[in-house]
């Protein structure tokens, strides 16, 4: 399996110089100040596959983002941003982290109006500082969504994402050679967005996503015959047992209401997600409910 | 009927000596007032071919959003859009009654927009797909945005048949509320117009962390 790494500066760096370039014809024509915060509270936060050995937590997550956006001619845009973002936990703390990272945004619609449609490519890398050492890497991920609106109420998406996350070999368990948060994955999903009113907005969306997962279970949890099955275990430095990372399929089900504040500069929203994850090598699963309320800004 | 075009000719070119007042109260279905509807009164007659060079309205854009949700004016009357932020805009229309675009832009267009037909004529923003306005094209120079208690008042020349219209964006049904009234000089008058509305919309702006994609930012 090919892991690979792209140094946040080399986005936000290679984003800049394209941009500054004579031929490139782009224009600089606005500055971007986004920022959020949110609580949340997770149902199975170490995602383990047995419900005895499942534990909650409430975490808050603040996010803040800053760069400039570029017009490539009339339909393309270019964000070209660096972004913070940092998380606490209630209960598990050594869950707590920070992350420092760099996007692009890539923007182009397809003709005049507001149903046209839209395409959004979208390049982000961070280096992830967890209290957990286990948890510590990098994290790229790259995606493309294709949006309309149908009408003046009804907008759907299509969306892939590769995600590539890295972290160094520590704790590792059972002859494991790779650290069980070395994982990659790709993700499908659809959905649509409902204007309820003017301020009001409805979110639902299916997710589809495959590759690496990781679960975080008692040692003596899983019967030999299956740790073969295992691409890598890990002592847990964040939560009792080991963390066992396989190939799985998780089903992303998510429901949002969103409320715009302040004439659409700001907006608070509530999100509840099902996430349903099968570990097919292993034949087993399990599920999550997630629900979020959050406070988010853009200049 | 050459008489009361003549009369009315001669009183809208000597400015409205002999005007008389129409008072109208534009109501929703549930009898509440409509706050910045329009209303327009339409003469009888036809309109005087000899009038004034309408002066140019301003349709201005300020915070990623148009200023005025809806605008009035006279067919013939040229508007500007002047941006007033310092991004660049893209207005556009598709609308029957005026089609036009103005590409990325800063500051003021060298030339404004002539709306040369009647009807309605709706704005948008191919950057930020949020904002949104509307522009009413009347063939009559006695016209008003209603206040927040739904009144509004017209000053026309008086002798004269009137059709008094009222207009929102959220108006469910067309042709909208209307009523015939002639008005007699010193007389002034007052009528009431209903008008059936669909729920409050506009499209919706979010910011870009929530993740829910309504457009550029």
């Amino acid at each position: 399996m090919i892991k690979t790494a792209c140094p946040l500066s080399v986005i936000v760096l290679s984003g800049c110089l394209a941009v500054s370039s004579p031929a490139s014809h782009a224009e600089w024509v606005e500055w971007l100040a986004d920022g959020s915060v949110s609580g949340k509270f997770a149902s199975n936060i170490n995602g383990s596959f047995f419900s005895a050995q499942q534990l909650d937590d409430f975490l808050g997550k603040g996010l803040l983002s800053a760069g400039r956006a570029y017009q490539f001619g009339g339909y393309t845009r270019g964000y070209f941003t660096a972004d913070w973002s940092g998380e606490t936990y209630g209960r598990f703390e050594k869950l707590g982290q920070y992350t420092v990272g760099g996007k692009a945004v890539l923007t182009h619609k397809f003709g005049l109006g507001r149903q046209a449609p839209m395409l959004h490519l979208e390049l982000a890398d961070a280096e992830i500082f967890s209290a957990s050492q286990l948890r510590s890497g990098n994290q790229l991920s790259a995606g493309l969504r294709l949006s309309s609106w149908c009408n003046e109420f009804l907008q759907g998406f299509v969306a892939y994402r590769f995600d590539d996350r890295n972290a160094p070999p520590r704790n590792l368990r059972m002859g494991a050679t790779a650290s069980a948060f070395d994982i990659q994955g790709h993700a499908l999903e659809i959905g649509s967005n409902f204007a309820v009113t003017g301020q009001v907005q409805l979110t639902t969306s299916y997710g589809h996503r495959w590759g690496d997962i990781v679960s975080n279970n008692l040692p003596d949890s899983l019967p030999p015959a299956l740790l073969g099955k295992v691409d890598s275990i890990a002592d847990d430095d964040a939560f009792p047992g080991w963390t066992y990372r396989t190939q799985g399929e998780t089903n992303l089900y998510r429901l949002g209401l969103s409320y715009a504040l302040w004439d659409g500069h700001a907006a608070t929203a509530l999100n509840y997600s099902y996430i349903d994850t099968d570990a097919l090598a292993l034949g087993v699963g399990y599920a999550s409910h997630q629900i979020q309320l959050s406070v988010h800004y853009s200049y | 009927m050459r008489t009361k075009a003549m009369a009315l000719i001669l009183g809208l070119l000597l400015g409205n000596a002999h005007a008389v007042t129409i008072r109208v109260n534009v109501l929703d279905s549930d009898g509440k007032p409509i706050g910045q509807a329009a209303v327009y009164a339409t003469p009888d007659t036809p309109q005087p071919v000899a009038r004034a060079k309408p002066k140019t309205l301003v349709i201005d854009q300020v915070d990623k959003e148009f200023v005025n949700h809806l605008t009035i004016v006279q067919t013939g009357t040229p508007v500007s859009f002047p941006n007033h932020d310092k991004i660049r805009h893209h207005v556009y229309s598709f609308s029957e009654a005026k089609n036009f675009e103005l590409p990325l832009y800063e500051g003021t267009p060298a030339k404004p927009v002539v709306f040369d037909k009647a009807g309605v004529v709706t704005l948008g923003c191919n950057i930020h797909d949020w904002m949104s306005a509307y522009v009413l094209v009347v063939d009559s120079p006695f016209f008003a945005l209603t206040d927040n208690q739904g009144a509004a008042q017209l000053e026309v020349p008086a002798g004269h048949g009137y059709a008094v219209s009222a207009w929102h964006p959220q108006v469910k049904k067309r042709p909208p509320g209307n009523a015939k009234v002639t008005v007699a000089a010193g007389n002034s008058t007052e009528l009431a117009l209903t008008l059936d509305l669909k729920k409050s919309f506009r499209p919706i702006r979010l910011p870009a962390t929530a993740n829910l994609d309504a457009g550029y930012r």
